[in-house]
């Protein structure tokens, strides 16, 4: 780099001008005076605008009931209710689907990486061909395939595919399963007024997982013995809890809601419309391809070597995988998988092309409600950029603990 | 893969090369598909599982009716454009046919399997049910690729890296010049206004000039981003990030919302411009990202050899550092053309009338209500298609460059 100001030749003005730190300074001033001015112009022109409409920008509307009828929620929402309570209704369910369909597609691509890099010529040639076709084809497009040309031409609720299909004593009918294009209508659990005693032997249950995992941790630390210490709890878990419920089989803690035939729609049980499993399937099926090919880019990472020299020492094959290839693997993998589980949260957003209430979809419905587009559309940007921050810090918190387990 | 190489060959004439193959066949299969007793297992399992995708999925929809995709074709690939002026599309059709012909040739005709699909396709759409002056356009493409494949092996390489380049890079103003026209309504070449754009033609266009303009737009802001100035690194970090951070709805979104309120009001972009606008400010933030991955690959060693020579930042970077990154960053440009391809299908959302937009058309008029499967299917295959075909061939000319970018090789 030159030093001008070591030249005795430039001084004065021009010397002033040829100090890269006076350049810079100069440089920076321009451009950030370029960028407040265009801030300013298209600020006032919006405010122009919104002036001439008669409503300035405020977040006032927030609180004012919004009036929209939300099929699926996972709190009490209703057309009373506000604005700000529509957001979080769409906020809930972007985040409900989005964590369902991480941990899905996570297996699916599990699934379909180990018959990619399969020996055998025809399963990985399939699993390259499902790879291929969906990672080329538009989440858009896949999203709509599955809505209207699959859950649109279901059946209707007359003729609706039903399972285990038995009367009950009111002459309605019911089953354990009801496909129809409304949905699908699961039978499912729902705790009874003897669930209040149940709830002691849960917590009992909770008390003996937590004993055992605290029991095996702490022989680990005095003898250095391993085991798998979340598979035991959990069995203990289990264990007590299905105790407790063949005791209580006389009067259960929960019956089967089964789902009935009405009229128009069936009801009862668990109900999963149609656009929610559109969402969540076309999600997970697109998901799934980059994760499989994320995880095969870590396989792929680890030398050759390393696999042979683990079966050299006598290891098999599954536990060579398991032990050596795949710690190795998870390393090189986790960057990618970030960016795709990153991608899921936003994709979400597509909800709106089927008209599945996520975040963004009910964000366009309050803009058509309102008018209010400038505020809510910050708003939602705010949203996904902290959804955003929040997954990346995580998964950076997960990469360290990672790269710290390779050394 | 194992293949039987030294197997002795006794026989001679038509029987033995049967029965050679044969052998063959039978060695390939025990060592790929029957290897244990495990391997035949999961052989069978799969067997049966495809065997049901092809007769409760395949097979049903092949015994669709299909006549909705013939009745609406010109729908699907160029929507409202009106019928009398489509010979400008085919016109930009047949530019890339005898270009691309030309810069085959260029290639040394070492792809013979590439050239073979390509033929089939061609073969294939020259024999599909299309009216039949499309089937001259697509002879005449044929012609034109040929003469062009020819005449670049007269060339030497110089010039044919010249002309192929120079016709690449005219091909965008050229084709919005053909689509757009400049004429009055009784001119030669009367204007077709964006909102009669549509179908593929609106994908493609959109996509391509996303391409085009984000791929400078992100160089600048990737410099930017490495910047020893504070402010302009804050700024360009800040936009980058944020428009990563959010899904392109929402750009798109604002493009549709907010970019109408915030220019002046005699200033009313279309809705073309508003979603160009968002496509090229979504796609520049990756690409930021993708230079910057370039840029970082540049060893610090070209820096300071440069700076030894006396050159300037400027000239550091437009001579010594630039030409290094761009050879990275082709295969890049090609395989990110297939993501903006794909994105580009959001427009719908907002209105436009791309393909989804046109199969909600075709769809709500009651003649096809019930061909919704029919009409996506098909629009799914065009882009598979043309996605795969890019994907392809971006991998190709990785290999050919010698620069990898991505770490999934074939196996």
């Amino acid at each position: 780099m030159r030093m001008p100001s070591s030249n005795p030749r430039l001084t004065g003005l021009r010397g002033l001008f040829q100090d890269t730190r006076v350049r810079s300074l100069l440089w920076q001033t321009a451009f950030f005076a370029m960028l407040v001015f265009l801030f300013v112009d298209a600020a006032g022109n919006v405010v122009e605008a919104l002036t001439k409409r008669g409503m300035l920008p405020s977040f006032g509307f927030l609180r004012l009931s919004s009036g929209i009828v939300v099929g699926e929620k996972l709190i009490e929402f209703d057309g009373a209710s506000s604005n700000l309570r529509a957001v979080v209704v769409g906020l809930l369910n972007t985040l409900f689907i989005s964590a369902l369909v991480i941990a899905a597609s996570s297996l699916l691509g599990l699934f379909v990486v180990l018959c990619r890099i399969s020996s055998n010529w025809l399963v990985s040639r399939l699993a390259k061909a499902y790879i291929e076709i969906i990672r080329n084809i538009p989440l858009l497009m896949l999203l709509l395939i599955w809505y209207r040309a699959f859950f649109l031409q279901m059946p209707g609720i007359k003729s609706a595919i039903m399972l285990n299909k038995t009367v009950t004593e009111g002459g309605e009918v019911g089953a354990s399963l009801i496909l129809s294009n409304r949905g699908l209508f699961l039978g499912w659990p729902v705790p009874t007024d003897r669930f209040a005693v149940y709830r002691y032997v849960l917590a009992g249950a909770l008390a003996v997982a937590v004993a055992t995992a605290a029991f095996l941790s702490a022989r680990y630390r005095r003898t250095g013995k391993k085991s798998p210490v979340v598979l035991w709890s959990a069995l203990a878990f289990l264990a007590v809890s299905g105790i407790g419920l063949l005791c209580m089989s006389g009067e259960p803690p929960f019956r089967i809601d089964v789902p009935r035939l009405g009229k128009f729609n069936a009801k009862g049980g668990l109900y999963i419309s149609s656009e929610w499993f559109s969402l969540f399937s076309g999600l997970v099926l697109y998901t799934s391809a980059f994760v499989a090919e994320a995880f095969r880019a870590g396989i792929q990472g680890v030398p050759k070597g390393q696999l042979e020299a683990a079966r050299a020492l006598g290891i098999g094959r599954l536990r060579a995988m398991r032990l050596v290839v795949i710690p190795q693997a998870k390393i090189v993998a986790i960057p990618p998988l970030t960016s795709i589980f990153l991608g899921v949260a936003k994709n979400t957003s597509l909800g709106v092309a089927i008209g599945f209430p996520d975040l963004f979809s009910i964000t366009g419905t309050i803009i058509n409600q309102t008018g209010r587009a400038l505020e809510m559309i910050l708003l939602v940007m705010a949203i996904y950029l902290s959804i955003s921050l929040c997954t990346s810090a995580l998964m950076n918190v997960y990469n360290k603990r990672v790269q710290l387990v390779e050394r | 893969m194992k293949t039987l190489s030294d197997e002795p060959g006794p026989k001679t004439g038509a029987r033995g090369w049967i029965s050679r193959v044969a052998g063959r066949a039978v060695f390939w299969a025990r060592t790929n598909l029957f290897g244990s007793w495990f391997d035949s297992l999961l052989t069978m399992a799969t067997l049966w599982v495809a065997a049901s995708i092809v007769s409760r999925g395949l097979l049903p929809m092949a015994a669709l009716d299909w006549s909705v995709i013939r009745d609406n074709l010109k729908l699907i690939l160029t929507g409202s454009y009106p019928e009398p002026q489509l010979w400008r599309v085919w016109i930009a059709v047949l530019y890339v046919s005898l270009f691309g012909g030309f810069s085959f040739g260029g290639a040394g005709g070492r792809m013979p399997r590439s050239l073979a699909i390509v033929a089939a396709a061609q073969c294939f759409l020259f024999l599909a049910p299309i009216s039949t002056s499309s089937k001259a356009y697509v002879a005449c493409g044929i012609a034109l690729q040929l003469a062009g494949f020819f005449s670049s092996r007269l060339l030497d390489a110089r010039a044919r890296a010249w002309i192929a380049g120079a016709a690449w890079i005219s091909f965008l103003p050229l084709s919005f010049f053909l689509a757009y026209g400049m004429t009055g309504p009784d001119g030669w070449m009367p204007v077709v206004a964006t909102n009669y754009w549509g179908g593929l033609l609106l994908t493609l266009m959109i996509s391509l000039t996303s391409i085009a303009l984000s791929f400078p737009l992100g160089l600048l802001l990737a410099l930017g981003r490495r910047s020893s100035l504070v402010l302009v690194r804050a700024a360009s970090t800040c936009f980058i990030e944020v428009v990563r951070g959010v899904p392109l709805i929402t750009i798109l979104f604002i493009a549709y919302l907010i970019i109408p309120l915030a220019l002046p009001a005699s200033l009313n972009p279309s809705v073309f411009i508003r979603a160009m606008i968002g496509v090229i400010a979504f796609h520049s933030a990756y690409m930021a990202e993708n230079f910057r991955g370039g840029l970082q690959g540049i060893p610090r060693t070209q820096y300071e050899a440069a700076a030894s020579l006396n050159l300037s930042k400027g000239k550091t970077m437009v001579f010594v550092i630039l030409p290094q990154v761009m050879k990275r960053m082709i295969p890049v440009l090609v395989s990110s053309f297939t993501g903006t391809l794909k994105d580009t299908s959001l427009i719908s959302i907002i209105g436009l009338l791309d393909m989804i937009g046109i199969s909600s058309a075709i769809v709500s008029n009651p003649e096809y209500m019930t061909s919704s499967t029919q009409v996506l299917v098909f629009m799914a295959a065009i882009y598979f298609v043309l996605c795969y075909s890019i994907s392809s061939a971006s991998y190709r000319l990785e290999a050919r460059l010698g620069v990898t970018t991505t770490k999934a090789g074939g196996l």
